[in-house]
């Protein structure tokens, strides 16, 4: 041994702790370790040396295995239950050569043996491995730490983001008796979604979809999509607006590559009729109880998200239904489970399923436990989604709708008036406030294009006609229509005593309903006859009354003229 | 100086690496030693096997490293005579390990008087 191989850098220094009760050994030893550059804390019995680890939280212990007031194996044990997860080397001083020794010394945890004579070389090869091995153990713990905290605060998020994705995404009325489904799961969030809600028409509406992807790109997809799906739904709107609106908010929120292939179906149980939307979805199979026949139903569409609204088509296809006619409707997972081998259940698997001669009921049945089998011990590597739709008998039709009626509030028949007096005159518009209410009726907000133009030509002609008694005659020619305005404008400025009352009354019907409109002024009225004169000569001034009176099913002007009464019918579906 | 009883490579280097040292490590090595014969003296004569074994370990381990590998391999049948519980012979080696102990003890005690340069 020469100084220029023991004298070693400090960059390595170890902090050790030696325990040996032969105080001469324990000199040569603690004399090599210092020469190596490491820190050094010594204990003569096995009792001090757990003492001393506490203290000093040594990098590496060097202990004898024969001491008095606790052995070295004993204090290996206490050690190696000190260090934790941390890995601490325990090196046993001995010259024990029988096996079994070495044994003990091993099971007590600990990792190496130096014997006597001490060699310095042979020590300092022993430090420098065990000081790679605890770098390797330390990064170790810390990727490990790190992962765990991650995994956590990943599973925390998610479970906020499930509880906010069930309210919004909740499956609505699926759990009806005409549905069955069968969705499995392979993340927290599930890439396809299925949701069924009844309309106020008395449709069924139910939509699949198969986002690309799952898990949180996934959901984040379904948020819009659910929430969309249910509004309008419950609102009364029509398939082909409910598609193109999801459409079109998928397109705006969700980046290029993420979309959602989709299915969605409204079914009418009084028509007795089914309108269908497809894109990218695998055609889905109508099954005829009559004449036992399928009927493929292709997904013609590419799926939601794909284009801007202004190429998109949102046009459903129409099938008339039978009661015990089945509808099945699945996603790609089907196609592609894997069996153990990694084969794909395959096209010609699910056709050869769906040609089988059986009652339609038991096709769903059918396809799942296929599916199970073919899958057998491997893994699902899609989102597997079947949904099976029988159309129903009247009384089961019946009391779905009743339950669904129920469990909604809606406005249905009521009453309201709302005056408007001068300072409101000049500065209130109130066409948003009234078609709004309009539109709380469920079916009436479809006809809210055309209410809106009934209502506002109603509401201009009290205005200016009959509050501020302004001639539409004027608006004849160009100066005469600059004359109007200025004098619509002033006479609107000198307004006290004047107002306009708006009264609404609603009543349901079994096909829609009667909203009836009653626009009175406090003017004094017009001569009822101009009106006639109108409808013969349409010229632009006159253009109010006629166009009310053909969207209208009556339009009464009750004398002496300031009451003008509209009796606007509406059906389901404009 | 050649030593009958010491390996001199051995001493050499604990020379080289305590320096001033290793009259300091001779005399604890005298010192604990010393106290370990004198315990397995009483050991052997009452057949305390584990006494025996531990004592003798104790003496075998610190005299290798000093660099006394013959009384250490003494040591080492004593030990495992402690180890087995065997009593037979025991005096006999205990008495050539107190022999070889005074004399391992006298050299180093010569070995440590003299200056560093000469190991």
């Amino acid at each position: 041994m020469s100084r220029s191989e023991s004298g070693s850098a400090s960059e390595s220094s170890v902090s050790i702790l030696v325990a040996e009760d032969s105080i001469s050994d324990r000199m040569i030893l603690e004399t090599m370790l210092r020469r190596g550059g490491h820190n050094v804390s010594s204990a003569e019995d096995g009792a001090q040396a757990v003492e001393l680890f506490r203290e000093t939280k040594p990098d590496l212990v060097f202990l004898d295995v024969m001491m008095p007031n606790m052995n070295g194996i004993e204090a290996a044990k206490k050690i190696k239950e000190l260090s934790g997860d941390e890995f601490i080397p325990v090196v046993f001083l001995t010259s024990l050569a029988d096996a079994k020794s070495l044994a003990t010394c091993l099971e007590s945890g600990g990792d190496d043996f130096l014997s006597k004579p001490f060699n310095p070389i042979v020590l300092e090869a022993k430090i420098k491995a065990f000081q790679r091995m605890r770098e390797m153990n330390q990064t170790m713990i810390r990727q490990k730490n790190l992962i765990e905290t991650n995994n956590k605060h990943l599973l925390q998020e998610q479970t906020v983001a499930k509880q906010v994705f069930d309210k919004i995404a909740h499956s609505g009325t699926l759990d009806l008796p005409i549905i069955r489904y069968y969705m499995s799961a392979l993340a927290v969030f599930n890439g396809d979604v299925l949701l069924a809600d009844i309309s106020p028409m008395g449709s069924l509406f139910v939509i699949l979809g198969d986002f690309t992807g799952h898990g949180l790109p996934a959901a984040i997809g379904s948020m819009p999509l659910a929430s969309t799906f249910h509004g309008m739904v419950g609102k009364g709107f029509t398939l082909n607006d409910i598609i193109r609106e999801i459409n079109g908010k998928l397109h705006a929120t969700l980046p290029v590559g993420l979309f959602c292939c989709a299915s969605c179906i409204d079914i009418n149980f009084s028509k007795r009729r089914m309108l269908i939307w497809s894109g990218g979805l695998p055609d889905g199979a109508l099954y005829r109880k009559n004449d036992q026949s399928v009927t493929r139903i292709a997904s013609k569409n590419l799926p939601l998200g794909v284009l801007p609204n202004r190429e998109f088509n949102a046009e459903p296809l129409r099938f008339d239904l039978e009661e015990g006619d089945h509808l099945l409707l699945w996603s790609d997972g089907i196609q592609e489970a894997r069996s153990a081998k990694g084969d794909m259940f395959g096209e010609d698997r699910l056709n050869a399923i769906l040609d089988q001669e059986c009652q339609a009921c038991e096709v769903f049945e059918n396809i799942i436990s296929s599916v199970q089998n073919h899958i057998g011990e491997g893994e699902e590597d899609d989102d597997l989604s079947l949904v099976d739709i029988v159309f129903p008998d009247k009384e089961t039709a019946e009391e779905m709708l009743a339950g669904a009626s129920n469990s909604r509030g809606r406005l249905a028949d009521w009453k309201m008036s709302l005056q408007l007096n001068a300072s409101s005159l000049r500065n209130f518009d109130p066409m948003p406030l009234l078609v709004n209410i309009t539109s709380e009726v469920p079916g009436l907000r479809q006809n809210s294009s055309i209410l809106y133009t009934v209502l506002s030509e109603l509401y201009n002609n009290a205005v200016e006609h009959g509050v501020l008694g302004l001639e539409s005659s004027l608006k004849a020619s160009a100066e005469g229509f600059a004359q109007y305005y200025r004098l619509r404008d002033e006479r609107l400025e000198s307004l006290s005593n004047q107002w306009v009352t708006i009264e609404f009354e609603h009543q349901m019907e079994d096909s829609g309903g009667l909203l009836i409109i009653r626009m009175l002024d406090s003017g004094e009225g017009f001569d009822a006859t101009d009106t006639s004169v109108d409808s013969q000569k349409p010229t632009y001034f006159g253009r109010g009354l006629t166009l009310i009176s053909q969207m209208c099913e009556k339009v009464n002007i009750i004398p002496p003229g300031n009451i003008v009464e509209a009796h606007f019918r509406w059906n389901f579906e404009g | 100086m050649p030593g009958r009883y010491l390996d001199a490579r051995v001493v050499a280097e604990l020379k080289e690496l305590l320096g001033e040292g290793f009259p300091l490590l001779v005399e604890r090595y005298v010192g604990d030693c010393g106290k370990r014969m004198q315990r397995l003296k009483s050991a052997v004569e009452t057949s305390d096997f584990a006494t025996i074994f531990h004592e003798s370990h104790g003496v075998k381990g610190s005299s290798k490293n000093i660099g006394a590998t013959r009384l250490g391999v003494l040591c080492a049948e004593l030990e495992h005579n402690g180890q087995a519980e065997v009593a037979a012979g025991n005096e006999q080696l205990f008495a050539a390990i107190e022999q070889e102990f005074a004399d391992v003890c006298c050299e180093l005690e010569n070995l440590s008087t003299i200056s560093d340069n000469s190991g």
